[in-house]
């Protein structure tokens, strides 16, 4: 087991040592540096700790929504204490921990889903590329529930272009949650508008259905590193001093470190950029408050049904639409979705 | 307060009061004539955002609309982070006048002055205290920064509201960014490099040669005063903002001299009588700097906006006489006409650029072209004959390369004997998209390939 980077209580102090004399002054005589920070301190008593407390990760707002949730739940789907396991419970943690470990390094500042994409690969960061992704997934799976979802006969055209993918809306949902209720362990089923799919059929892009298990990242970029040693066979040390050695400039026109070398190398041979428009979790604490640890079947007919197909529509990008007025997307038209990728 | 009148650079009531009995031909001269402004909107197209795609269909606009949905839609998911400090933020979007605050001068290091020794006791009243034991330093006081900083915030807008030119001038390695930004916000002007002593006191001699302009309320330029505007005199800035009054003397004295009012960052070390409108920071940290020049920038902004909003009402502050007499007649169409002449000129250079550039490029595969039509025949039968008997591709391909190398001076001979007129002729646009089609083809050329295996051994080689 590699633990590369142990948890730093939150509020470490920043990799320099200095402390300014004024508050080492403070320190030494009010003794509290030494003893554990007392938890959810209030915000007078936190001026007088002496340490310094600042979140740089916090947990975000779910729009308009939030207060609600957190009274009466999400109609159809959790109790409010279902809700609260399934998001704020999960959640602070989540981001705590993300706090930890970024706290005082220079990528401290970037987003959960760049953390995800740069260290996707680095086998001494699983811990920080786990939190970081599954903060970022679990955000994306509550961004897509409202108190008062639109159906999606009442928006045509979305219903329209997933008809000629899928065929019916029918085997959509069939399909989408039986890969989801099949699923042997936790993660996330999305569905994602993929581009450049294949150059022989007339549309640019489809529909699929994806799984990711645990906290896998569905954006290509992540899954991809140009490096030339099999990280199976190697250690954290000699990894490090692989990336050491690789040149950190972009000098030349062309060659792996040249600048348009590195912007080709960004996605995977085969990969193709997508746009997740849908997403659940089947991770076991999202349902096993309100049905049970078998339930996950119910849960995921529950989640189904209120859907709010409008955020849907506004997540879907515009060539969707482009194509399909075009007329293009009926001869791209499938009898059944990607298919489960257990 | 004290405000530079205005010469030259707004002219707006640029003609006194007339007395010819129609109006209407008045204020057309002030305003311009509106074909020409029509015109210009035609000519600069506005920049669009991705959700204003002009062609939905062409793949390059799909690539870029996904990419900025992409972001927009997930870039932010997973925790809110919160706000901190970015470098290029500073000179992007600088803060404004009313988003100064003792925190933020305090985290850009403005609060730090240098060590006592070093210090102006004429500054001492800036002064918070003494930091530091054995290399003490003086620190500023943030809230007497902060006042300081409003303070000439207010000037900025004042000056700029009343249709001032302010100087922003920051010579130091790294301020060149936040100055230009700030004139630009502001629309004053800008210096980063050493200021040339005499610029305002011996104007005419060294900026003597800078091109004027009139323009009206609306900052619209009026044509008809290109023949008297080499003669007036060479513009001086109404304020002078400098970041680093230390190695600028020169022109804070020459400001002096003039009655210009000069704004600038006071370091502990720094002598503040040199300035009108002082603002004690730190002027070593860029951090600090750039937060104050931001802050300036955007209080002129501020007032430009003031300004254009109250000129569209007909609200115009009164300025003094600029010394120029109402154009005379025809004087507008020969500037527009001379306008004009410019700009064709420079078209004309840079197509000439281009042709050069294409003819060079042509040049070159025309006379491979010609290389391989003059030995087509004999190589293609010499390739045939060595593949019937039995002889390799390499070889055969070899052999040509022999006899190219043998051919080069009688090549040579071949294309001097071509007139110039010839050589030289513009190709017509069949055998321009011809030369250019073959020169893409042919990114690898199969005549020059020689397999090290069928190279003779040559004696350099090691």
């Amino acid at each position: 087991m590699i633990t590369r980077r142990l948890a730093r209580p939150l509020g470490a102090i920043s990799s320099s040592n200095w402390v300014c004399p004024s508050c080492v002054r403070r320190l030494s005589s009010a003794q509290a540096y030494h003893t554990a920070p007392p938890k959810r301190a209030s915000l007078l008593q936190q001026r007088f700790t002496g340490v310094q407390r600042r979140k740089l990760h916090n947990v975000p707002d779910l729009a308009q929504y939030d207060d609600s949730f957190k009274r009466n739940g999400v109609p159809g789907l959790w109790s409010p204490i279902g809700f609260q396991i399934a998001w704020t419970q999960y959640q602070h943690m989540v981001v705590r921990k993300l706090n930890e470990l970024t706290s005082g390094e220079p990528y401290e500042n970037a987003q959960p889903k760049d953390l995800a994409i740069q260290f996707a690969r680095d086998p001494s960061a699983a811990s920080l590329f786990n939190h970081a992704s599954a903060a970022h997934n679990n955000h994306q799976f509550l961004k897509g529930l409202s108190t008062s979802p639109m159906q999606l006969d009442t928006i045509p055209r979305m219903q329209k272009t997933l008809e000629n993918t899928f065929g019916s809306i029918d085997t959509l949902r069939t399909t989408f949650i039986d890969t989801a209720a099949s699923m042997f362990g936790p993660g996330y089923v999305w569905l994602v508008w993929v581009r450049d799919l294949s150059p022989t059929t007339v549309s640019r892009g489809d529909w699929r259905i994806l799984t990711t298990y645990l906290a896998g990242t569905p954006y290509p970029e992540a899954g991809f590193r140009h490096q030339g040693i099999d990280t199976n066979v190697s250690n954290a040390q000699k990894y490090n001093d692989y990336l050491a050695s690789e040149p950190t400039n972009h000098v030349g026109a062309f060659g792996p470190s040249s600048k348009t070398g590195k912007e080709t190398a960004s996605i995977p041979p085969g990969g193709k950029s997508l746009m997740p428009v849908l997403c659940v979790s089947t991770w076991e604490h999202s349902y096993i408050y309100d049905f049970g640890l078998p339930g996950r079947m119910d849960f995921l007919q529950s989640w189904w049904d209120i859907i709010d197909w409008k955020i849907v529509e506004q997540l879907t990008p515009e060539e969707v639409w482009t194509e399909f007025d075009v007329g293009l997307g009926s001869l791209g038209a499938r009898q059944y979705g990607s298919g489960a990728r257990s | 307060m004290i405000i530079r009148s205005l010469l030259l650079r707004h002219g707006r009531r640029a003609l006194p009061k007339s007395t010819t009995p129609s109006g209407t031909l008045r204020r057309r001269t002030l305003t311009g004539s509106p074909s020409i402004q029509q015109q210009e909107q035609q000519q600069a197209p506005k920049n669009t955002l991705p959700s204003e795609i002009r062609d939905p269909t062409d793949r390059i606009a799909q690539d870029f609309a996904f990419f900025h949905h992409q972001k927009a839609h997930t870039q932010h998911l997973g925790t809110t982070v919160a706000s901190h400090y970015r470098p290029h933020e500073l000179v992007a979007n600088p803060p404004r006048p009313q988003d100064i605050t003792l925190e933020l001068l305090m985290a850009s290091q403005a609060h730090i002055g240098h060590a006592t020794s070093l210090w102006h006791p004429a500054n001492a009243k800036y002064i918070f205290g003494v930091r530091g034991q054995h290399d003490p330093i003086h620190i500023i006081s943030l809230d007497v920064t902060a006042a300081y900083l409003r303070r000439a915030c207010k000037i900025i807008k004042g000056v700029t509201a009343r249709g001032g030119l302010v100087l922003f001038v920051g010579t130091r390695e790294g301020q060149a960014r936040a100055v230009v930004r700030a004139a630009e916000l502001s629309g004053g002007c800008h210096l980063f490099t050493k200021w040339i002593a005499g610029s305002i006191t011996n104007g005419q001699q060294i900026l003597g040669a800078c091109a004027k302009k009139v323009v009206d309320e609306n900052d619209v330029s009026i044509p008809g005063f290109g023949d008297q505007l080499p003669l007036t005199a060479a513009l001086k800035p109404d304020l002078v903002v400098c970041l680093n009054p230390l190695e600028n003397y020169t022109l804070l004295h020459e400001c002096g001299l003039h009655n210009i009012p000069t704004v600038g960052i006071v370091d502990t070390d720094v002598n503040p009588t040199w300035l009108t409108y002082p603002i004690p920071a730190n002027d070593d940290s860029l951090r600090s700097v750039q937060v104050i020049c931001g802050a300036l920038g955007r209080a002129g902004e501020e007032g430009q906006k003031t300004r254009l909003a109250r000129a569209r009402q007909g609200i115009v502050v009164r300025m003094p006489s600029h010394g120029l007499n109402p154009p005379t007649d025809g004087q507008a169409e020969r500037d527009l006409e001379i306008e004009e002449r410019a700009r064709l000129a420079e078209v004309a250079v840079q197509e000439e650029l281009m042709i050069e550039a294409e003819a060079a490029a042509v040049e070159h595969v025309r006379q491979r072209r010609a290389v391989k039509d003059s030995e087509a025949p004999d190589a293609e039968l010499a390739e045939l004959a060595a593949l019937e008997d039995g002889g390799s591709v390499e070889a055969a391909m070899f052999d040509r390369s022999l006899k190219r190398g043998q051919d080069e001076d009688e090549y040579d001979a071949e294309e001097d004997t071509l007139q110039s007129y010839e050589r030289d002729r513009p190709l017509s646009s069949e055998e321009l998209a011809e030369a250019l089609a073959v020169d893409e083809q042919s990114g690898f050329d199969q005549d020059e390939f020689v397999s090290p295996d069928d190279a003779p051994e040559r004696s350099d080689r090691v």
